[in-house]
């Protein structure tokens, strides 16, 4: 989690024209822009137009930009911005017979889980069907929290609520979790972890 | 303090401080914690059902590769902000087919000059100029600086510091730090006598002096300020201004937005220049960290009870071999020396 002490740095030169600092912010931050911009719509191509767009308008802007403390969640707010215009432009473009694209729709997949030493790519499979039975937000908040390691007043920014309503979207989503999860699930997927 | 006894197991896994707890992210919520834990062994079923649960949300892993190169990526941003640095995003659009089966071929021709004098920025930008001086050190290594202002950092192991390569012709002295160091800054004036101000940036704060000797330690999610002399004055996004006098200590954390003002010994906080690393009893989970941050060890603790215990004590600077023996005479652990793993049981 070091990558916030150059935060300060690097948004300083990038302001200032540097394009060596906009490599960096773009490289560093891409995968998980990429993987955050995936789960919010499948259409990878138009997740990586809109990466290209983000950069792009913050380029054109730098001059007008303010003093940013922390990039991720900005950059993060503003690519759920760019997306969720996109979507809603191509779903006024498309003939009313297609189905509209759908959006923010994070997805879980068991790969998120199954590199990890100690579940098995059922268990994987498990954790990730149940967690994709909670609601779009719910899912939002806990990727962004535990996966992205977000903090709360960051996810708050981030998805636009505000702290308390990322604290009851992520407990909320717990609770129905356990439910999801018989007992006996939730107990071996437990018992499995605690070596 | 909250009220933890109504709290159900997802009421505690949605609580950051508990999360900082289980993931072992801080030493302050760990103490807590650990104690709140022994005095309430009633709502034991519930608190390591939310451990547990936080654990198998946090094992995800980012192995696989993205199926975007990002490299190529990049280059296609270099080129639309070279060629048409004009354009403004909202029409953005590609070129109509048409206009392409027009171009004429001295406009090819240009365009693949372009695209070759681009490739080679891109590639001269990225490795080369970087704009700033940066100077790093390795683990087990401190290192003296001297700043064109004749300003002196000592700074500690695996630590980097930076400043601007313009240092000079700009009115302000300004570094930017990542790790630990102790600043002997020299008093600067203008041409017009009004003092020139020396910044230091840390990713929680910035500390503004004139001149003055202070350390600033900033790693992980925390950083802290301690006052040798003079004074300086502390300016954090959450928690706006604060002016420091001499032997006090400032910490402001990321985990809790809290911050701490407390007064100390400071030349205990600065005895690393000395080659010493001293701790007054602190909780053993500090001490990891430290382990981790100097040597580059890893510190696992399977009972997080052993994380909270205290200890006293004073160790060289550049020897981790000294700490791990002594901490192994006190508590019981495990010693990869290899792989530079320690496991506390």
């Amino acid at each position: 989690m070091t990558e916030s002490t150059s935060d300060n740095e690097l948004w300083y030169a990038f302001r200032h024209g540097n394009e060596q600092a906009l490599a960096q912010l773009f490289l560093g931050h891409y995968d998980s822009l990429f993987r955050y911009g995936r789960r919010l719509i499948r259409d990878e191509e138009l997740v990586k137009d809109c990466i290209q767009d983000l950069f792009h308008r913050l380029w054109l802007k730098r001059e007008s930009l303010t003093d940013v403390k922390v990039i991720k969640p900005y950059l993060f707010k503003s690519l759920r911005h760019l997306i969720s215009d996109q979507c809603i432009k191509q779903n006024r473009e498309r003939s009313l017979r297609l189905p509209a694209q759908p959006f923010f729709e994070v997805v879980f997949s068991h790969e998120d889980f199954i590199i990890s030493t100690q579940l098995s790519g059922e268990q994987a499979l498990v954790i990730s069907q149940a967690l994709n039975h909670l609601s779009t937000r719910q899912r939002e908040a806990i990727y962004l929290r535990f996966f992205d390691g977000l903090e709360y007043d960051k996810i708050a920014e981030v998805m636009n609520v505000h702290v308390q309503s990322v604290r009851n979207l992520v407990c909320q989503g717990v609770k129905s979790l356990k439910d999801i999860l018989s007992p006996i699930h939730l107990s071996w997927l437990l018992l499995c972890l605690n070596l | 303090m909250k009220d933890y006894t109504g709290y159900h197991s997802e009421d505690f896994v949605a609580d950051e401080s508990f999360q900082a707890f289980v993931l072992n992210t801080d030493p302050e919520a760990i103490s807590f914690w650990t104690a709140w834990l022994a005095s309430h062994p009633e709502k034991e079923p519930e608190t390591s059902q939310a451990a547990e649960i936080i654990r198998v949300l946090a094992t995800q892993t980012r192995a696989q590769p993205l199926p975007v190169s990002k490299e190529a990526e990049l280059e296609k941003l270099f080129h639309r902000i070279r060629l048409i640095p004009e354009e403004s995003p909202e029409n953005s659009s590609l070129p109509s087919r048409a206009n392409v089966r027009i171009m004429p071929v001295l406009g090819r021709v240009a365009a693949a000059i372009a695209l070759l004098f681009i490739v080679g920025s891109v590639w001269f930008f990225y490795f080369k100029s970087t704009g700033f001086t940066e100077i790093r050190t390795e683990y087990g290594e401190t290192q003296q600086v001297v700043l064109p202002d004749q300003s002196v950092v000592t700074l500690n192991t695996n630590s980097t510091l930076k400043y601007p390569k313009n240092w000079d012709k700009k009115g302000q002295r300004e570094v930017w730090l990542e790790g630990e160091a102790f600043f002997e800054v020299t008093k600067q004036k203008t041409t017009r006598q009004s003092p020139v101000k020396f910044v230091v940036h840390t990713s929680q704060l910035k500390v503004e002096v004139l001149g003055t000797k202070f350390d600033v330690h900033a790693r992980r999610q925390a950083t802290r300020v301690v006052l040798a002399e003079g004074k300086v004055r502390l300016e954090s996004a959450s928690q706006g201004q604060l002016e420091m006098k001499p032997g006090e200590l400032v910490s402001i954390s990321n985990q809790r937005s809290g911050i701490t003002k407390q007064k100390v010994n400071a030349d205990l906080y600065a005895s690393w220049r000395e080659n010493k690393v001293s701790f007054n009893e602190v909780s053993l989970s500090e001490v990891a960290q430290s382990l981790e941050d100097y040597f580059g060890y890893r510190v696992i603790f399977t009972d997080s009870t052993v994380a909270g215990r205290r200890f006293k004590g004073t160790f060289p600077a550049d020897n981790p071999e000294v700490w791990v023996e002594t901490l192994s005479k006190t508590f019981p652990m495990q010693v990869d020396a290899e792989n530079k793993q320690i496991i506390f049981e």
